[in-house]
């Protein structure tokens, strides 16, 4: 048995692999590939915010029906001329909008308060707020 | 003279160390003595129902979140394309441009506020509020303040809205 340095032996098993059956390194490789994927996605998915927003999670079916989908982009016209009816049209759908706006929860700062978090002290309790 | 620098250097980043630590443990003493310890008990003895209710909110916070990003998208396709119809049609409206770049900006920090809040909100659902009442109640007080930050510009968007309407009417008496 003759000595052979490190690094040819390592150039010889790379040419074996490179010049052996080609399914097992396009089978590890599509593997690798898929893996160093779907971890970029799953911390783009945490990074950017979206997770945060997902619905789909587990315990959010009840707000999921509350989310209102609106599958059709509606495109608008921009070159046809502005006209005082094109402006009311504007107008109309715009109001819409904002009338819908309203009807969502606007973040008010009583949300928070000890009461709705369970921390208000019943029964004249002493601990002050 | 390598030797004495060295041994300056590591006397000064221990006297960095010791300070900070020390400013740390003021600061965390401080917000502790803040909250009275019957409002540490309560926080302990209603840890699980208080952390209870602060996730029925996130959750709705999250619909919340999601309704108006949607709708505040179509409003600023809808205003950006009569922007646009403006512009093609050759008249100038430049106070209509300037309120539409203002509710982009205000929409935007809408989200990013929003992000802060409710990396407020899993940051306290997280804290174990029976070992660490106080830490529990100072990220609630972290959350109020960053929720009246969402909440003031929902209500930025609202006046920005509002103002864009007005100007849009001005100009209906102008033209045919």
């Amino acid at each position: 048995m003759s000595f052979m340095p490190p690094i040819t032996k390592m150039r010889r098993r790379t040419r074996k692999i490179l010049h052996g059956p080609k399914l097992p390194l396009a089978l590890t490789g599509a593997i690798m590939v898929s893996f160093a994927l779907t971890i970029i996605s799953v911390v783009w998915y945490n990074l950017d915010g979206s997770s945060k927003l997902d619905l789909s999670r587990p315990g959010y079916e009840h707000e999921r029906t509350e989310v209102l989908t609106n599958d059709t982009q509606k495109t608008y016209d921009t070159t046809s001329p502005v006209t005082k009816s094109a402006i009311n049209d504007f107008l109309k759908e715009y109001d819409g909008r904002t009338k819908e706006l309203g009807s969502y929860g606007s973040f008010t700062e009583e949300a928070l308060d000890d009461n709705n978090i369970q921390l208000k002290p019943q029964n004249g309790g002493s601990a002050t707020q | 003279m390598i030797r004495r620098f060295a041994k300056n250097g590591i006397v000064i980043l221990a006297s960095l160390f010791v300070v900070s630590l020390s400013a740390s443990a003021v600061v965390s003493a401080q917000s502790d003595s803040d909250m009275t310890s019957d409002k540490l008990e309560l926080v302990k003895a209603r840890c699980s129902s208080s952390q209870f209710a602060l996730q029925q909110i996130e959750k709705r916070d999250a619909v919340s979140r999601i309704n108006r990003g949607r709708a505040y998208d179509q409003m600023l396709r809808q205003v950006s394309s009569f922007n646009s119809r403006f512009t093609y049609n050759k008249i100038s409206a430049p106070d209509l441009v300037q309120l539409t770049s203002d509710l982009q900006t205000a929409v935007d920090t809408f989200r990013a506020n929003y992000d802060k809040y409710d990396t407020d909100i899993s940051d306290a659902l997280k804290i174990d509020c029976k070992q660490k009442p106080a830490d529990y109640y100072n990220m609630i007080l972290k959350a109020r303040d960053d929720r009246a930050a969402v909440g003031d510009e929902v209500n930025k968007i609202v006046d920005l809205m509002a103002q864009y309407r007005t100007a849009i009417v001005t100009y209906q008496d102008k033209v045919q």
